[in-house]
């Protein structure tokens, strides 16, 4: 194509055909003229973005594109790298599992990535939340299947994940407001029209990890805040999270 | 002991090496702008949703084919939701798809002063300097930039000659940078 002046301009906002692009890339490789054009006005495009409302994406978002990039295959997470350079998070050599490293690696990158959880002591648990996270991570080394379990409209910012091991299930939340004195937030299990209690858990913030019976062919779990400490029969108060349950 | 990066470069640097970690700070910085402009050129937060999350989920791939040199981590993140967002729009129109430039594309080198000025950038300033552009430059380019129309596109619906579409996309542009460098006082921008 011969030289025109303004195609540098419709290239950087992207708004040439398919055709005209690649002619006009054909003919950018051997134009200086226009290639300064293009590098002086993509920068002034890259900014372009910067005048648009801000927008909070989902919650939920962030959960999938973790996950997605920790069981991205090929692209394996690397214990070290996210372990080693991360001081506190790993126990001394001499109490690591004897897991292997790949494992492992890809198990640590899905609890950090999927459930948000970063003060992974591993294989060192001293409380019941560091022990479960350990069963946690053993489970998902195990090939443990993930569910995640969205905030709904009533509490959009709440988040969970289902790990279902076989002889057990584990429910990570987060965002959760935290539950007051007289109420418990409660998990239900939902197969056909039957909906039967999983547990009750308190929740005062950041990631918690909620050891629950084998879902047991459930298609769906739910959570709900119910009058403590017990919780209730059925669920009576509004859905806070729910999602599919895949076996 | 710290161990945040404190650049999106360094960040870029531990996604190139498979640190998950590092992935998900780079995505709560930017999360906010990449839906923004994904669902501002989309409308619908789903197809936006899906947008930004293929465009981290590029970075993650294909991180160690950022040249620091051409871009801001932030500018080709941005960049790769522009193009994915112009992808959807095409292809609701069942037209053929744009070139995924963002992958093999050939930018040219070039003096990165303005890196410097884009660094200090505000959205008002952005918003302010747009508003300075006469309205049809300024309708020309936010047709193509925010909404994926081609030139030939905007002709049609501008009932203008193509050749008016493509002068109004270069001049606007080149005003908009010199509103812009006006914004920044103190940078001379050669």
């Amino acid at each position: 194509m011969t030289h025109d002046d303004d195609m540098a301009a419709a290239y950087v906002l992207d708004a040439l055909g398919p055709q005209e692009l690649e002619e006009f890339e054909a003919h950018l490789a051997g134009c200086k003229q226009c290639q300064t054009e293009v590098v002086e006005l993509r920068q002034v495009v890259d900014i372009l973005p910067l005048a648009v409302e801000r927008v909070e994406p989902s919650a939920a978002l962030r959960a999938r594109i973790l996950e997605a990039a920790a069981h991205d295959s090929g692209e394996a997470p690397q214990l070290g790298l996210i372990l080693g350079e991360k001081p506190g998070l790993v126990a001394p050599p001499r109490q690591r599992s004897r897991l292997p490293a790949a494992i492992l690696a890809t198990a640590a990158a899905v609890l950090i990535a999927v459930l948000g959880i970063r003060d992974l002591e591993l294989q060192n648990a001293q409380t019941p939340q560091q022990s479960l996270q350990a069963q946690v991570t053993a489970a998902l080394a195990g090939g443990a299947r993930v569910n995640l379990i969205g905030g709904t409209s009533t509490d959009p910012r709440a988040t969970a994940s289902l790990i279902q091991a076989p002889h057990r299930a584990y429910l990570v939340v987060r965002g959760l407001h935290p539950s007051s004195a007289s109420t418990v937030y409660q998990v239900w299990y939902v197969r056909g029209t039957t909906v039967k209690s999983a547990g009750v858990f308190r929740y005062s913030g950041g990631p918690k990890i909620v050891p629950l019976p084998p879902t047991a062919g459930a298609g769906a779990t739910a959570v709900t805040m119910e009058p403590g400490p017990r919780g209730s029969k059925l669920p009576t108060g509004p859905k806070l999270l729910l999602g599919t349950v895949h076996a | 002991m710290s161990i945040e990066p404190q650049s999106d470069e360094a960040l870029i640097a531990s996604i190139q090496k498979k640190d998950v970690v590092a992935l998900e700070r780079f995505y709560d910085r930017h999360r906010v702008l990449a839906y923004a402009l994904a669902l501002r050129m989309l409308s619908n937060p789903s197809d936006a949703e899906d947008v930004v999350q293929e465009a981290f989920l590029s970075v993650w791939r294909a991180a160690n084919t950022f040249r620091s040199e051409r871009s801001t981590p932030r500018s080709w993140l941005l960049s790769i939701v522009h193009h994915r967002s112009i992808d959807k729009v095409r292809s609701r129109q069942s037209r053929p798809k744009a070139v995924e430039l963002e992958e093999g594309m050939m930018i040219p080198d070039g003096a990165d002063v303005w890196r410097e000025v884009a660094a200090n950038l505000t959205s008002d300033d952005v918003r302010t300097a747009l508003d300075t552009l006469p309205l049809a430059q300024r309708e020309t380019i936010e047709l193509a930039y925010f909404k994926g129309y081609t030139h030939i596109q905007i002709a049609q619906v501008m009932e203008v000659p193509l050749g008016t579409v493509k002068g109004r996309m270069r001049i606007g542009l080149h005003r908009l940078k010199s509103a812009l460098e006006g914004s920044q006082t103190g940078l001379v921008i050669e």
